[in-house]
């Protein structure tokens, strides 16, 4: 594969993730949630909002009565890669703060 | 936990922007990874993303909501980093130009003056408004097709960056071929929709002396 191609699959996947491109429409996650889709489509929302994980989707389907599995809590790996992400922006914030004082 | 406002990460206030980066840095995360083998790689990108969040938010474009400001300059910043595995042809993109997640050939650019400034973020806008449009008609082709076995391969693919040899078994296919062919079909069929609408070749030259026009 090339690596424009590369590039153009990740163009696509940034425009699939913000433009929500496969998220179902809210009366078909009602269906969902009431079970009442036909066996190929209750299985794609079941893997979109389940195993994609789409996140607007999921906290749709929750309100709308879905009995899905809380998301899981942080483990202590991601625990410290939030705390140095934290520290690194929190120094280069200081660092932007003291050059606009100047 | 509700989204910090613009005006409190502009001000650099350190609690809006921890707020912010609860909020995203996951999800940056699993976004960069899906795209880099490298595990420290893609805490690297997540990193730089939020630095040039702070360096560009005085900028920012309120055309575009913070989720697109920050996922555009991730998508930059895996784009720079594939490209350091090849020998660097051209210059890099720079957080004060980001207003989202750019078209293909906007990627490389090395223009200065206002006025191709301004035609270069037309154009990237264009594109980008031909290429939702295009992903949009084909993702409502498969829906009304009834084969939601493509939308989950592609969706796999695309959205959390599986290979094809972690798919085909997964979804019931032959072999790893036939999740191939369908990201093929569909790459076809993208191409036919953007040919549609870039009768001139104009929009997106690069497209068409790539690999995509066989």
């Amino acid at each position: 594969m090339s690596d424009y191609l590369d590039e153009f699959d990740l163009t696509v996947s940034t425009l699939w993730r913000e433009e929500r491109l496969s998220c179902p429409h809210r009366d078909l996650v009602q269906s969902f949630v009431d079970g009442e889709l036909p066996p190929a489509q209750m299985d794609y929302l079941r893997f979109h909002i389940e195993e994609v994980g789409c996140a607007p989707c999921r906290e749709l389907a929750t309100a709308l009565g879905a009995p899905l599995a809380a998301a899981p809590e942080s483990s202590s790996a991601e625990r410290e890669i939030e705390e140095r992400l934290l520290r690194s922006t929190r120094t280069f914030l200081g660092a932007s703060r003291d050059e606009r004082r100047r | 936990m509700n989204e910090p406002r613009i005006e409190q990460l502009q001000a650099l206030e350190e609690d809006a922007w921890a707020n912010l980066q609860q909020l995203y840095w996951k999800r940056l995360f699993h976004y960069a990874r899906n795209w880099l083998s490298d595990h420290q790689a893609a805490e690297d990108v997540v990193q730089e993303t939020f630095l040039g969040a702070v360096r560009g938010i005085g900028s920012f474009d309120p055309r575009y909501t913070i989720e697109q400001f920050l996922f555009g300059i991730a998508h930059n910043r895996i784009v720079d980093y594939l490209r350091r595995r090849r020998p660097a042809t051209r210059p890099h993109a720079t957080d004060e130009d980001l207003g989202g997640p750019l078209g293909m050939d906007v990627l490389a650019r090395d223009e200065q003056t206002a006025s191709q400034v301004y035609r270069r973020r037309e154009t990237a806008g264009r594109q980008r408004e031909v290429l939702i449009e295009i992903l949009r008609t084909l993702v409502g082709e498969i829906w009304e097709s009834g084969e939601l076995v493509k939308l989950k391969v592609l969706e796999s693919i695309f959205v959390l960056g599986r290979r094809n040899k972690d798919i085909w078994e997964a979804f019931g296919l032959q072999d790893e071929k036939a999740v191939a062919g369908i990201k093929f079909r569909a790459i076809q069929r993208l191409k036919d929709l953007a040919r549609q609408r870039d009768a001139d070749r104009a929009l997106f030259p690069g497209l068409w002396k790539s690999k995509w026009d066989d």
